[in-house]
């Protein structure tokens, strides 16, 4: 009998755990550790923020969903990892902390034969003083903040309904933060609600990014086929900023906060301030407070983890200049290095670079977007691990037996504004692989084919299914793995 | 508020900076949408084609990524 434990029931984690409880028989184990009670669709707390739908449209509980499938469940988080044991337990050990009510503090130690950390992102709002909900900005990173955000954002309208003019910044708050196209899909989002109540007039809509140009995206940005031409996701993206009248600031990492006024720094070393009313700024992201710690005791949490907390895995994290950097250097299995049970997954794992070109100013200030790691990676991750993990179960292999490299895999990002059939719109964007790859694709690192960009209706209609269908594949109803992740 | 939020700035992209003096990116070159593109977005026969198009876009990569 084997134990599986898994810390995270995210997008990445709760996918491993359905996927690994379908392929290993009732005499094993799958467990998982998650600090929450509910899982979260987080693609769609774009629209919670606007008020176009409630936490309970985004959200339900883990708990009757791991119940049904025979799944063990322990709401709490993990405190540190024992991956060769302690004392006389040679097994993998796990300290866990409840946070559920009524257990809330209390610990306990899991035993593991495998385990993945799919643990996410720490929300890392204390890096930029004034950053976040318990400061000065608003934030959709969880289906809690995004109830917060919309509620603000119902006094913004409350405002500009009464004829005062308002300004809405929505960007990131940090040079170094990722998911550029989460505050790029909350802009649009922002700018249609206002419009389409004959408000957009009294507003000022600007964009606050730390990506060197317009449609980055902390992928580098991307080439499309359009027309006849080859375009570039910069073009594409500038034109709807130009067409919806968005301005928007690109280049600049966000010093500090105060009460209606962002400070902020750009690539040049110049400083500027900007006056907001309302302000939804994305965190930077580092790995969960996890420590880890040898048979003996000995803290090895620095050979485990990278420096930012994420766990690193079979990457190249070489140190080398960006234009020696190979789609090769991205990981693939997801395997821990220094022990072959311990899997990480999802932005739990500790990428070897980012994938937009760094850049920093004369002083030394990162400005540049950290790689992101959407739904459908991090899905992916998940099952592959998932199929390894129950393949060196069955015996039929020492390792692992499956693959997701970022390198070799696309990513879909549909940014939606609206809601209804007819009166939404949305840029519908596709990426084949994610990283790119210069070595297969030598002119855009990408396959043309299966990069594209459009703007339109029907990514309204596409992102609506997605919502629906995914929520559905999590809950694990009937025939849930035949819907891709 | 102020009408002009943006105080101070790049100096570099202030020269190319919009009409009320913003430190914001000039997008005034970017190509905008002809009357016709616009329609063809909200037109509901063209985008059932297009969302025909876009899943068969995802589903590919999508079963690219699995294999």
């Amino acid at each position: 009998m084997a134990r599986v434990v898994i810390l995270g029931a995210g997008i990445s984690g709760h996918t491993a755990a359905l996927h690994l409880r379908r392929l290993l028989g009732e005499e094993h184990e799958v467990v998982v550790v998650s600090p929450k009670a509910d899982w979260n669709w987080i693609p769609s707390n774009i629209w919670v923020g606007v008020g176009r739908m409630t936490t309970k449209d985004v959200t339900f509980p883990l708990a009757p969903t791991y119940r049904k499938k025979g799944i063990e469940f322990h709401q709490a988080k993990a405190v540190s990892i024992w991956p060769e044991g302690e004392g006389d337990r040679n097994r993998g050990l796990v300290d866990i902390e409840y946070t559920d009510a009524g257990r809330e503090g209390r610990t306990e130690r899991l035993e593991y034969d495998f385990l993945i950390n799919a643990t996410g992102p720490k929300l890392n709002f204390a890096a930029t003083p004034g950053l976040g909900p318990d400061g000065h900005t608003m934030s959709v990173c969880t289906a809690e903040h995004a109830a917060l955000t919309s509620a603000a954002f119902a006094e913004v309208i409350r405002k500009l309904e009464s004829g005062q003019r308002q300004t809405l910044v929505v960007g990131v708050g940090h040079g170094t933060c990722t998911c550029e196209g989460a505050a790029f899909e909350f802009t649009f989002n922002v700018e249609h609600e206002l419009r389409i109540r004959g408000l957009r007039d009294l507003a000022e809509v600007i964009y606050l990014t730390n990506e060197y140009e317009l449609g980055d995206f902390g992928v580098g940005g991307m080439s499309f086929k359009q027309n006849g031409y080859v375009t570039s996701s910069q073009l594409w993206t500038e034109s709807l900023f130009r067409e919806r009248g968005v301005k928007a600031i690109a280049r600049a990492h966000v010093q500090r906060v105060e009460e209606g006024k962002i400070y902020y720094e750009t690539l040049d070393g110049s400083e500027g301030s900007l006056s907001f009313d309302f302000a939804m700024l994305l965190p930077p992201f580092r790995g969960v407070d996890l420590q880890a710690f040898d048979h003996s005791g000995l803290d090895i949490t620095s050979e485990m983890f990278a420096p930012n907390g994420f766990l690193k895995v079979d990457a190249d994290y070489a140190a080398k200049p960006f234009d020696q950097w190979r789609a090769a250097d991205w990981p693939s299995t997801y395997v821990s290095p220094k022990y072959a049970n311990v899997f990480g997954v999802g932005i739990a794992f500790a990428p070897p670079h980012p994938i937009s070109q760094p850049r920093k100013t004369a002083t030394g200030t990162v400005i540049s977007p950290a790689p992101p790691r959407t739904g459908m990676p991090s899905g992916l991750m998940g099952r592959q691990v998932a199929r390894s993990i129950a393949d060196m179960i069955h015996g039929k292999s020492v390792l692992p037996t499956h693959t997701a490299s970022m390198a070799a895999m696309g990513a879909a990002c549909v940014a939606s504004a609206g809601a209804g059939f007819r009166k939404g719109t949305a840029a519908s964007m596709t990426m084949f692989p994610v990283v790119p790859d210069y070595e297969r694709y030598p002119e855009h690192g990408r396959d043309l084919t299966g990069t594209s960009g459009e703007i339109g209706l029907a990514g309204h209609w596409v992102k609506q299914m997605l919502h629906y269908m995914f929520i559905y594949k999590a809950k694990g109803r009937p025939g849930w793995f035949f819907i891709p992740e | 508020m102020s009408t002009s939020p943006v105080e101070t700035g790049d100096a570099k992209r202030a020269a190319s900076a919009t009409a009320d003096g913003s430190d914001a990116l000039d997008s005034s070159v970017a190509p905008m949408p002809t009357s016709a593109t616009l329609r063809m977005r909200r037109s509901v026969t063209a985008q059932l084609v297009r969302f025909g198009v876009i899943n068969l876009k995802m589903l590919r990569i999508a079963l690219k990524s699995h294999t």
